[in-house]
């Protein structure tokens, strides 16, 4: 994915007074995902695609993509969505699952990017954290995990787990995330009906005030989700 | 007789509305102020939200709400008409809005999703605001308005929904992204353009309010711009009508977009609403569109280097930023600059409004006021192209002269 701006700080425009909604993408991209990747990178397009043409959403979301292999690596940094490239170069996959990185770093770089809108008066809607993996960690999660599903747990945070195929660790999941928001299974191949769900979810929320998005229903997901 | 032929009697062919409005302290205008003994209709149309687990992303388990590939409505007379997929417009919580498939109709149809439409009480309720609507004849045919026409029915003679006046152009929240939002998306357009755009706005809330009839939800994407800068009103059954059988309420409202009054005491959402009510809501619309999309409430304090709270917070406490010094308590960005080139009078209309209104609901400023000084504004703007900019580099500095040699100076109270 073409990085728009390594510094992470320095992608914020003050002089847009919508509130933000802050989306972080955790994506494995370890050699196991290898037959998904089409599937994931042609979603991702569209998932960049249509928030960015969403009125409200092109106003307030502002993405962060960590993938994770043998290591974690912010593919892209907090970007307005307005401003991605909708058609990044594709990701790749190979390697393990270094999840727990992955999560650390997204603790990280939500607590810093909170901190800004706070230090230049900007308001924000609850972060958006999506999870996406076909297997388990392969390194230390459980300290890493630990904020994020507190967070979770308070109802800070949309945190949400998605399994893909048969040979996800599901055990682990279960302890990353909330007790709250556990982890769904991806219907087959389904990456485009779940982020044409994100996208509409993100919308709704962008739409609201600040204060009411606790009263949003959110859309139905059965059409990605196996529940 | 078919379903057009029915719309064009009971209501006639659609006037355009000319630019001002024609607004006339007539007999027949009704006070836009509710008669508080008057018992009041409600309808409980209200944002969609819905009970579930608050703010979980699961709470939408089951609810699915896929439109029907085709449905049959009937006119008041029973004329069907068949509405497909193909034919929607737009789709939102509480139903679907289709274009239907009528030559030169410029209507649309809203059809209420099965939750609201299966609320028989609820209708009932709906269907009485539906027939006084279509019978505010005047109101009926501005073009500028989503106004019902009449309730459409299904095959059991239930209504399901109502036919209105066609709308085009896009949000408010187009105006509202900031700046550089705003030069990309409207290059051509400039601050002259907002002050054009909000006074067109006014114009009509007043007009509306001359008929009796008080916008409830002030959410910026119920107000629509064409690309010629006229404004539009739509989702207009949420609106509180008043009529000779008294005052048809809902309890509608965009939380960072209603008085404070109403947000402290949510009870007093289910009586008529007032004209300082609408004074409010209409005053933060106005804001934000001269102020590319800041909210009034927007308050930084720079002691903790913090934003004090969300907008609809400091709403509530009555934390403005306005009227409080040079730099007022804005968030980073432009603001101050932009907020010290509007006019002296427009500045103090907010005041009045944020500040001193916040307690005291009389002190607001009235449409009527409004209007004079957006007038006002668009004035001092043509004749100071500098104050056209959306990015001033520099506030306007206290020994600014500007170019005062226009006919109307003298009667302008701010520059």
């Amino acid at each position: 994915m073409n990085n728009i701006n390594n510094n992470r700080y320095a992608n914020l425009d003050v002089n847009n007074p919508a509130p933000r909604c802050p989306v972080i993408l955790l994506l494995d991209t370890s050699g196991s995902m290898c037959n998904d990747m089409d599937e994931l990178n042609a979603a991702l397009r569209q998932f960049l695609r249509e928030t960015a043409a969403d009125e409200a959403a092109s106003r307030s979301v502002e993405l962060e993509v960590i993938t994770f292999d043998n290591s974690a690596e912010v593919a892209m940094p907090f970007t307005a969505i307005a401003d991605v490239d909708p058609e990044p170069d594709p990701l790749v996959s190979g390697g393990i699952t270094a999840m727990g990185a992955a999560l650390q770093l997204a603790t990280e770089h939500l607590r810093e990017r909170r901190k800004l809108y706070k230090t230049n008066g900007i308001s924000s809607y609850k972060p958006w954290v999506i999870l996406m993996t076909d297997g388990g960690p392969n390194d230390d999660w459980e300290s890493a995990a630990q904020e994020m599903r507190e967070r979770g747990e308070r109802g800070d945070l949309q945190y949400i787990g998605v399994e893909i195929g048969n040979d996800v660790d599901h055990e682990t999941m279960v302890r990353i995330l909330p007790e709250n928001q556990q982890p769904v299974k991806l219907k087959d191949k389904c990456f485009k009906q779940f982020f044409r769900w994100v996208t509409a979810s993100i919308s709704s929320v962008s739409s609201s005030a600040v204060s009411d998005q606790d009263n949003i229903c959110f859309g139905d997901p059965t059409d990605w989700a196996d529940l | 007789m078919n379903f057009l032929t029915v719309l064009k009697m009971i209501l006639g062919d659609s006037v355009p509305l000319p630019v001002p409005l024609p607004v006339k302290p007539d007999s027949a205008a009704k006070k836009p102020a509710a008669n508080p003994k008057s018992t009041p209709k409600t309808t409980s149309k209200s944002t969609p939200r819905q009970a579930a687990p608050a703010g979980n992303w699961r709470n939408g388990i089951g609810k699915k709400c896929t439109p029907p590939d085709s449905i049959t409505v009937y006119s008041p007379k029973n004329s069907p008409l068949k509405l497909d997929s193909a034919h929607i417009k737009a789709s939102g919580g509480e139903g679907i809005i289709y274009t239907p498939p009528i030559n030169n109709a410029d209507i649309l149809v809203k059809i209420y999703r099965n939750d609201a439409s299966r609320n028989r009480e609820k209708m009932h309720e709906l269907k009485k605001r539906i027939y006084a609507m279509s019978a505010l004849t005047e109101v009926k045919k501005q073009p500028c308005f989503a106004w019902p026409r009449m309730p459409v029915f299904d095959a059991q003679r239930h209504m399901i929904g109502f036919a209105m006046n066609n709308f085009n152009g896009t949000s408010f929240l187009s105006l509202m992204g900031g700046s550089r939002d705003f030069q990309r998306r409207f290059p051509q357009w400039d601050r002259l353009t907002l002050a054009q755009i909000a006074l067109d706005f006014i114009r009509k809330l007043n007009f509306l309010a001359k008929h009796g009839v008080l916008v409830n939800d002030f959410n910026p994407q119920n107000f629509l711009v064409d690309d010629t800068g006229k404004v539009s009103f739509i989702d207009c059954d949420s609106f509180q009508i008043s009529d000779a059988g008294g005052c048809h309420i809902t309890k509608t409202f965009f939380p960072s977009h209603i008085a404070p009054e109403l947000l402290k005491d949510k009870s007093a959402l289910t009586q008529p609403r007032g004209i300082h009510q609408l004074e409010f809501g209409a005053a933060i619309i106005v804001f934000q569109v001269l102020m590319c999309g800041l909210h009034p409430y927007n308050y930084y304090d720079p002691s903790r280097q913090s934003a004090c709270g969300t907008p609809d917070e400091n709403l509530l406490h009555g934390r403005c930023p306005l009227g409080i010094g040079a730099g007022c308590r804005f968030p980073s960005g432009n603001w101050y600059n932009l907020w010290s080139w509007l006019t002296g009078d427009i500045k103090g209309a907010f005041i009045a409004t944020f500040r001193d209104g916040h307690g005291n609901p009389a002190a607001r400023t009235t449409l009527e006021a409004w209007e004079k000084h957006l007038i006002n504004l668009c004035t001092v703007i043509k004749y100071n192209p500098e104050r056209r900019t959306l990015m001033p580099m520099q506030p306007k500095s206290s020994d600014y002269i500007g170019n005062r040699t226009f006919p109307d100076f003298k009667k302008t109270s701010g520059f």
